[in-house]
């Protein structure tokens, strides 16, 4: 039996849901941990004047407040990816820049002691002006990028088509918090950490360049159980030398779990952007040429990955279109808002709003069918591999055929006529769809692209995908494997088990993963976690590639004994077999034999059955100096189709049927598969219609809490028809593309489109998110007094 | 996001529930239910000094009585209790109150008491013309709802006063009709009503909730209603919605709660 391609239930279910999951706030490696609060600045931006920290050392069960001063002494800033960008330190030096900024640290007893004794720090103030606006705000990084002839096609366009988009600000609100545990030895001079940090890795350097030390005194432990994050506790890192910081001067291990107010308030934030986007379209609706000034809210920091959400998507910065000639402004903005980073989707969503709302306004423009526009642009089979102006290269796939399986799954005429008797009843109804290039598996060299070529060339190249996975085997014949993921909850433990079984040709219940990761005990490197949906593609690679290399060792050793060349040897059914013959080992006599009797191997056969083996593609390559690279290994694609109903008097928006297809490449586990798909467009459908981190003009947040921000809940996902195109990517030796992003991009575009046609004969174009009733009212008396 | 220290007095009896209110002076707060003093005190936003549980009092205030042409809840009666007590317009107001589970720990009285203006709770008890009976070491009183809510989370109660009843009187012959809009099922009311016509069938009442800093009701022939409801609005503007928004809510939700019910509707009291 297979395993791969089934719907195998998840392994780590049991323990979950019978409450034995093992997350950072259960776990008690050492003895007396102490807790930590934090102060944090009530002004999105102030001069520090003085802290008094006697009165809260006073206080009870008290060991240290750690304060700027500290901060300044025993840390250093983080480096940050852009030349000429002001040092990025994890606590407010100095100066205060947003709500919820770090000003200082308790260690007490526990964590209702130590939030009495934050309470009593005394902090002086003096606010300063504060920076909302996005116009206007001092630009931080900024490059611009030109491919081919935009000048020539818009001037040679027979229609020109453009607006300015701005997408909000949101989170992905993981379950679990922010947790971070560290111990510091004093005799060791080194810190062990356990924290629910994912990676990527690359942060492991930082904390220790951060912290003063060299990166081997650093052992950072994520636990077998995280849960969720969708990226956000990717930020989890900039606290990590705060925490050890505090551990090494109270002189107790510390504990510190963020509740629901500072994950909303003070964690990490996907990024809002205000794009100015236009296309160049020729006279039979096709695209031509793209022009975007794309502007990004970092927050009051430039924190590490960032200025990524700008980049991220740059291979397919247009989208499953053939467009050709491109000019890109690129430029990221300092506010006084918490610093952003990694948010499923990771700069898709802000990409494919404005690109997926601008192809429906080009069909309204020529009077053409949204579906139709599309077809006319879409990249053809014939051209696949496709290599996008950018560098981005496509792996092959239909897009033609996965536009026509959506239109033919939902019905597209038969909703377009639902649509039509819903208008006649008086309802404001829409149908939109988006399609978008879902890339995945990161080529971190990305990254560089917010430095010139000029400032690239002084440095070392920067690219990198790498995974590895270890495997052993016992005496008994079953396995172990490991991987550096640090999964959130994805079932990456299930699948990488079906890949092992299948690979090795045993039983799933033989073999055990942890997914876990030790930096102190395997193998990793500064690419390892999981994040740019990246298992797929990239782990599931390495982990075929360790099987491989642990059959080479398993069929060396049975060689002697079955007196056949280790080439002819095959694993099946739980044993070691001679190609079309029936002798055969089962694996445990041979696993026993090179563990209990090496002396009995053919001379030469390596006894350990061991092995580490790692995934790295070749299309993972740093910038070009022509300013392109291939930002993902795979591009999958996503197309998507929703009918909205919008109540004509109260504005309610409900989304009446949404159906989704998906060319994924090889489906690992369908169950899971759809997971992915559920949870992103349930994600994407509260950006589009929900979710927003909203702040007033002085700085301070106002969705602070559950109440306020609003994750759409079970009432208010639609039912969703879901359909994969089967196939596998030749980019990978898993031949599978990450999943569990596409819908995040793609569902804000669809539900914004749908809500345009449905209000498209009242004047209303929308060009933000989120919408809801009281936007429409306030739309609708704008256009109705325009008028 | 863990409270300020404070003290907690678990009452054995009303009298000690009302001893520990007057030794607390003005530093006293009751906890019944929880689901909105709980997050306040886990935010700090609420600091008393002492706390005074009064969910082990369910004999004396865990009851539900229908007699008489009156519905008296007690302080400690969850709400889901009372959504399930028979009373239609009430169960109808409480599935809009919180997810179930809220309602599982949510008390009818506790809600009433914290005089949230977007409470649909406090609207159904100004159209029920109901009263609270309240208690204190000083002596008994009986308040009428609409002189209870002062404003946003502020009554008439005294500090060392303790709700022991709600006591709701539904006129005979009416018919209900409780509508709102909200961004999510189960979330606070951007904007709602509470409607009913008189077993006359041309006079009625709407109760409004999230639309002024206090729920409010208004009485009069049914086809002026609409218009007497949106007069009495004076909403404010939040993340979740405009005040004129909440104004055009009050004005389009009393007009199709009033239709459905001249329709036939026939939810009673």
């Amino acid at each position: 039996m297979r395993y791969v391609g089934r719907p195998v239930p998840r392994l780590e279910d049991a323990r979950l849901l019978r409450g034995r999951g093992r997350f950072v706030a259960d776990l008690a490696p050492v003895a007396n941990v102490h807790h930590v609060a934090f102060v944090r600045s009530p002004h999105a931006h102030a001069e520090i004047r003085s802290i008094d920290a006697s009165a809260a050392l006073a206080s009870e069960g008290v060991l240290a407040v750690v304060g700027p001063e500290d901060g300044r002494r025993w840390l250093r800033p983080f480096s940050v990816g852009v030349d000429g960008a002001e040092p990025y330190w994890p606590m407010a030096i100095g100066r205060a820049r947003y709500v919820g900024e770090p000003v200082a640290v308790v260690v007490a007893r526990d964590r209702y002691l130590a939030e009495d004794a934050a309470e009593r720090v005394r902090v002086e103030y003096e606010p300063l002006p504060v920076q909302m606006e996005v116009e206007g705000a001092p630009v931080v990084t900024s490059r611009s990028f030109r491919f081919g002839d935009p000048e020539g096609a818009f001037a040679r366009a027979a229609h020109r088509v453009g607006a300015t988009f701005r997408f909000p600000r949101y989170s992905s609100t993981p379950i679990e918090c922010y947790a971070v545990l560290a111990d510091w030895s004093h005799a060791e001079e080194e810190v062990t950490v356990w924290s629910n940090f994912h990676g990527p890795f690359v942060m492991q350097p930082l904390i220790a360049a951060c912290l003063g030390l060299p990166e081997n005194r650093v052992r950072l432990i994520c636990p077998p159980d995280i849960g969720g994050s969708f990226g956000i506790k990717s930020g989890v890192y900039a606290y990590i030398p705060l925490v050890a910081l505090a551990s090494r001067l109270a002189g107790v291990p510390v504990r510190w779990t963020a509740d629901r107010w500072e994950d909303l308030v003070a964690s990490q934030a996907g990024t809002d952007r205000v794009t100015r986007a236009e296309v160049a379209v020729d006279a039979e609706g096709r695209m031509t040429a793209l022009r975007l000034e794309i502007t990004d809210d970092v927050g009051a920091h430039l924190r590490p990955p960032e200025p990524a959400t700008l980049y991220r998507c740059f291979g397919n910065l247009t989208g499953a279109y053939r467009i050709r000639d491109l000019a890109v402004e690129a430029r990221a903005v300092l506010t006084n808002r918490p610093p952003t980073g990694l948010n499923r989707g990771f700069g898709g969503q802000q990409l494919y709003f404005t690109l997926e709302r601008l192809v429906d306004m080009v069909a309204r423009r020529l009077g053409l069918d949204a579906a139709e526009v599309r077809r006319r642009n879409l990249v053809p089979p014939a051209e696949m591999p496709y290599r996008t102006p950018l560098g981005g290269v496509y792996d092959p796939g239909d897009y033609p055929a996965l536009l026509d399986e959506l239109l033919a799954r939902a019905d597209y005429p038969g909703l377009v006529a639902e649509r039509d008797r819903l208008r006649a009843q008086g309802r404001l109804a829409g149908v939109g769809m988006a399609m978008v290039i879902d890339p995945s598996g990161t080529n971190l060299g990305y990254i560089e692209l917010a430095r010139t070529p000029e400032e690239r060339s002084r440095g070392l190249g920067k690219s990198g995908c790498t995974e590895s996975a270890t495997l052993t085997m016992d005496p008994l014949g079953n396995v172990r494997l490991r991987i550096a993921t640090a999964p959130e909850g994805q079932g990456h433990e299930t699948v990488a088990a079906q890949i092992v079984a299948d690979e090795l040709g045993v039983p799933i219940s033989s073999v055990r993963v942890d997914a876990g990761v030790d930096t102190a005990a395997q193998a990793w490197n500064v690419s390892s976690g999981s994040y740019s949906s990246r298992f797929a593609p990239i782990t599931s690679s390495a982990v075929i590639r360790a099987c491989a290399a642990l059959k080479a060792r398993l069929r060396a050793i049975a060689s002697g004994i079955l007196e056949a060349s280790p080439d002819d040897l095959e694993l099946v059914d739980g044993s070691v077999r001679v190609r079309g013959t029936d002798r055969a080992l089962p694996i445990r006599r041979v696993a026993g034999l090179a563990h209990w009797d090496p002396g009995a191997l053919p001379a030469g056969v390596e006894p350990l059955l061991h092995v580490t083996a790692s995934f790295s593609s070749h299309l993972a390559r740093s910038p070009g100096q022509d300013d392109t690279v291939d930002s993902s290994i795979c591009y999958g694609a996503v197309a998507d189709l929703c009918l909205v109903d919008i109540d004509p008097e109260t504005y309610e928006v409900a989304i009446r049927g949404y159906w989704t297809v998906h060319d994924s490449g090889r489906i690992l586990n369908p169950l899971l598969a759809d997971g992915q798909v559920m949870g992103a467009l349930a994600h994407g459908v509260g950006g589009a219609l929900y979710e927003e981190l909203v702040f007033d003009r002085a700085g301070t947040p106002l969705a602070t809490s559950f109440a306020d921000y609003l994750c759409p809940t079970a009432r208010e996902i639609p039912e969703v028809h879901i359909h994969h195109r089967h196939g596998e990517t030749p980019f990978v030796p898993s031949g599978a593309r990450g999943i569990g992003e596409g819908n995040s991009m793609s569902a804000p575009a669809a539900v914004a489109n749908a809500i345009a046609d449905a209000l498209s004969e009242r004047g209303v174009e929308i060009t933000e998110l989120p919408v809801h009733g009281s936007k429409i009212w306030k739309w609708l008396q704008e256009t109705a007094t325009a008028r | 996001m863990k409270p300020a220290p404070f003290a907690y007095e678990s009452p054995a009896s009303v009298d000690e529930a009302l001893a520990a209110l007057a030794g607390a002076g003005e530093e006293g707060k009751v906890l019944a239910g929880g689901q909105s003093l709980v997050p306040m005190l886990a935010f700090r936003l609420a600091r008393p000094a002492v706390l005074v549980d009064v969910n082990g009092l369910e004999d004396e205030l865990g009851g539900i009585e229908i007699a008489g042409g009156q519905v008296t809840i007690g302080a400690v009666a969850r709400q889901r209790a009372v959504e399930r007590a028979g009373l239609p317009l009430v169960s109808e107001a409480l599935r809009l109150v919180g997810h179930p589970t809220i309602r599982n720990r949510g008390t009818v009285v506790g809600s009433i008491c914290h005089a949230d203006p977007a409470a649909e709770l406090a609207a159904v008890a100004l159209v029920l013309d109901a009263t609270l009976e309240v208690r204190s070491r000083r002596g008994l009183r009986e308040v009428p709802v609409e002189d209870l809510l002062l404003g946003p989370f502020t009554t008439s109660l005294e500090p060392d006063e303790l709700a022991l009843r709600l006591r709701l009187r539904p006129p005979a012959g009416w018919r209900w009709k409780v509508l709102e809009v909200s961004r999510r099922a189960f979330d606070f009311a951007i904007a709602g009503v509470v409607a009913g016509v008189g077993p006359d069938g041309t006079t009625g009442r709407v109760g409004v909730f999230g639309a002024a800093p206090r729920c409010y009701r208004v009485d009069g022939p049914v086809d002026e209603l609409p218009e007497l409801a949106v007069r009495r609005a004076e909403p404010t503007s939040d993340i979740h919605a405009e005040a004129g928004y909440r104004r055009h809510l009050v004005g389009v939700l009393a007009r199709r709660a009033l239709g459905a019910l001249a329709g036939g509707g026939e939810v009673r009291a």
